[in-house]
């Protein structure tokens, strides 16, 4: 295969798991704030906290105001992380892969792109922002289903899965810092009390909570539900499964060594962690870690095997 | 209700479908008579068929604007162009026979320059020309072929003689809609093709895997085939991708490639670098190797001469194949064939004034306002001086320039080309056309049953170029019954 053609497919993975947490990380967090009281201090600049993006909003906008930081996420072509910028890149990219992709892969993710485009002003109402973003991470996920069923367990396949599952191990290590970032910044002790609320939200947004309950069997707790996103090996979302995941899909590949060894020290990090009396600063801080190893993951695939000038 | 053939009158042009007004040609009879029975409401529908088959197919050709890129659906034609395979047969002979005498006289070239001695062609329209490459002296591809893939573009006249019109011996394209146009023709006239013995298109791909397999280095049996194509931006890069995949060859752009020391074509895979033997260019020459041509073309592989000269890779077309694109060389092609091959050229090459020669530009300079200018290195169409349909500017412009660069222009006399039946908005109406064979030359030489025919849409339009609203028609070659 060539490295070039890796590169694209992997991306392409990369790029519509980024499309579908976008999209269920505001349609949670909207739910979200609606179930906050006043007086909380949870506003729509969290948002852009877990996302990393701080900086780049406050260049574009003046007000960390519901429309501005969801048009910021989802439609502003500016922002290259954008829902819509994530969904066109990996267009593109569907698109310079026709060839060795199922035909309706392609159409698929041309058809969510169309659609988001066409009805991108829709989101500057909540009602119609909850019908956008359930459309596409439907399309998302209709996306998935003609992979499974209807592409070969090629390299292809396993480019594609690498790319979702490290971007996905990612986005679990933000939703989880977002967490502990809600409650340690609020002054107010009546956040404490909401503590469960805002876990099985952000359970929610990783479509984990009927997971969690059945894995879990207690009442939601900060710690527990850490343990559950960060270690539980059968849940497909934990950062766990996804790098058990990734290893074993590197290990298709030739000359996976660096890459494997870079997934082991990672799930090595995981099993040496432990949530139990760990503060919100420790959380936040060993969440940065993931991403970092997550980081160091995506730099040994691309210099394994998108620049292979030096493999040879 | 019928869609109006009994009123359709090709009039004073040569018309490729119908004999006369309500007489269809032998080869077309039986096509006439099936759409003479459809009512105007099934032609339609069919038409529309078509249409939704093009973009199932996702039959593309790309139209870029504001930083965004247009798949914009090929127009096509379901009214199929009809020729009758004893007509063809002598095409086909015609067409080999010239590419087998432009490729004897590319190799004589750049070796012994017997034809140049000889004055065939005159010494200075090579040393004159931009595409002769004084890097390819001495070589010799495999079976003396340089050309490997060329497209010949084929007109008629009111008298119903066929001309070849230019030669395109440098990365012609079309061949991805030839097949193309045919899969569409199958679905939207499938019982035509259970009466009618409609000689199949499809295996090109294969043929074209054959030839190139047949140019590989020596010792190769099973080569590494690459289509290299300049990007996703290349308006023919669903041509390219479409060859590539039908033959299952890698489709690279020129950063895939490497050429090592040991001046060998390696690509680069997830596995290392693997190694090439063949590889089908769309580049151009100028952009292919930035050591040896153009060094800012970032579209190239770096190298890639070096590993040619030394016989490590083919490249087809070759490089320096251009020089027998140019158009003033098209015009001594009929004396190429007298003197390699001993024959009369079986097809014509159309009437042709060459500005260099002095009694040439005396008589085209007082034609302006009847005759088509070309300069002699463009493509697509470009450049171009159609004298009937030109205001006196343009006329006037074109004398300034050919007057400062007589070498670089031809003139030929504006041609009735032919039509045929076409559907429009009102019906049928006649069309221009022209046709576009493809002609594979390795070991062997292969020619396409028929060709890419392209139609000018718009009335008594003689422009068939898809970037300037033209279309394309299916192309049948129909074998009569022995």
């Amino acid at each position: 295969m060539l490295s070039k053609v890796a590169n694209r497919v992997y991306w392409l993975g990369r790029y519509m798991e980024r499309t579908e947490n976008t999209a269920k990380l505001v349609n949670v967090y909207t739910g979200l704030l609606l179930d906050m009281p006043k007086g909380t201090d949870v506003g729509w600049h969290s948002l852009l906290k877990i996302t990393g993006s701080e900086e780049d909003f406050s260049g574009l906008y003046d007000e960390a105001s519901e429309q501005n930081v969801t048009s910021f996420l989802l439609t502003d072509q500016r922002n290259s992380g954008s829902m819509l910028c994530s969904l066109s890149y990996a267009r593109e990219n569907a698109r310079t892969s026709r060839d060795i992709l199922p035909r309706e892969a392609w159409e698929a993710v041309n058809e969510i792109y169309i659609l988001a485009k066409t009805d991108k002003d829709t989101i500057l109402s909540r009602s119609g922002r909850y019908q956008l973003l359930t459309r596409v991470i439907q399309g998302g996920q209709r996306l998935e289903g003609i992979l499974a069923g209807g592409l070969s367990r090629n390299h292809t396949h396993t480019f594609l899965h690498l790319g979702r599952l490290l971007e996905r191990a990612d986005t679990t290590s933000r939703i989880m810092d977002a967490g502990a970032l809600l409650l340690s910044e609020s002054s107010l002790k009546k956040m404490r009390s909401l503590e469960g609320i805002v876990w099985m939200n952000l359970l929610k947004t990783l479509s984990a909570y009927q997971m969690y309950r059945q894995a879990v069997k207690r009442q939601i707790v900060g710690t527990e539900v850490i343990r559950f996103l960060l270690k539980d090996t059968k849940f497909p979302r934990s950062v766990a499964f996804c790098a058990e995941a990734a290893a074993v899909f590197a290990s298709r590949l030739p000359n996976s060594g660096a890459v494997k060894e870079k997934t082991s020290l990672l799930l090595q990090r995981l099993k040496d962690f432990s949530p139990d009396n760990a503060g919100e600063m420790e959380i936040h801080k060993f969440m940065d870690e993931i991403q970092l190893a997550v980081y160091d993951i995506d730099s040994a695939v691309s210099a394994t095997w998108f620049n292979s000038e030096l493999a040879g | 209700m019928p869609i109006g053939w009994n009123d359709y009158d090709p009039s004073d042009f040569f018309d490729e479908v119908m004999e006369k007004k309500g007489t269809p040609r032998k080869a077309s009879g039986e096509l006439f008579e099936h759409l003479r029975k459809l009512s105007s409401r099934d032609i339609y529908t069919r038409k529309k068929t078509a249409e939704a088959a093009i973009i199932e197919l996702g039959i593309t050709f790309t139209v870029y604007g504001e930083g965004t890129n247009i798949d914009r659906a090929m127009p096509f034609d379901i009214i199929p162009r009809v020729m009758c395979g004893d007509e063809w047969k002598k095409i086909s002979d015609g067409l080999a026979q010239r590419l087998k005498a432009l490729n004897m006289f590319i190799n004589d070239l750049y070796n012994s320059q017997e034809a140049l001695k000889a004055g065939v062609v005159p010494e200075d329209v090579i040393t004159t020309s931009r595409n002769f490459r004084r890097e390819c002296i001495g070589m010799t591809p495999a079976h003396g072929a340089w050309a490997n893939i060329c497209g010949s573009d084929l007109v008629r006249d009111q008298h119903g003689t066929m001309y070849v019109l230019e030669d395109n011996l440098r990365v012609p394209s079309g061949v991805s809609y030839m097949l193309e146009n045919r899969k569409i023709t199958k679905r939207v006239f499938p019982e035509l093709f259970k009466d009618i013995n409609i000689i199949p298109v499809d295996d090109y791909p294969s043929k074209l895997f054959d030839m190139l397999t047949s140019i590989a280095p020596a010792g190769v049996t099973s080569p590494e085939i690459v289509v290299l194509t300049p990007g996703i931006f290349n308006s023919a890069y669903f041509e390219h991708a479409f060859l590539a995949q039908q033959m299952g060859a890698e489709l690279v752009e020129g950063t895939d490639l490497h050429v090592s020391d040991d001046n060998r074509v390696y690509m680069k895979t997830i596995e290392g670098l693997a190694p090439v033997d063949v590889i089908y260019r769309r580049i151009d020459d100028d952009f292919i190797d930035p050591e040896v041509f153009r060094s800012d073309s970032i579209l190239g592989v770096p190298g890639l001469m070096r590993a040619w000269r030394a016989g490590n890779v083919a490249i087809a077309n070759a490089p320096g194949t251009g020089v027998a694109d140019d158009k003033v060389v098209y015009a001594y092609v009929p004396d190429m064939i007298r003197f390699f091959l001993g024959e009369e050229p079986l097809i014509p090459n159309v009437e042709t004034f060459l500005c260099r020669r002095e009694d040439h530009m005396k008589y085209v300079l007082e034609h302006l306002p009847e005759l088509v200018v070309k300069p002699a290195n463009e493509s697509g169409g470009y450049g171009m001086l159609v004298g009937p349909h030109s205001t006196k500017e343009q006329i006037e412009t074109f004398r300034g320039l050919i007057q400062q660069n007589p070498r670089n222009y031809i003139a030929q006399p504006t041609l009735n080309l032919s039509v045929t039946p076409t559907l429009t908005e009102d019906g049928i109406d006649g069309r221009h056309i022209d046709l576009r064979p493809f002609i594979l030359q390795g070991a062997g030489t292969y020619v396409t049953a028929g060709g890419l025919t392209r139609v000018a849409l718009k009335k008594g339009s003689l422009v068939v170029n898809s970037s300037q609203g033209g279309g394309s028609k299916d192309t049948w070659v129909i074998e009569e019954e022995a």
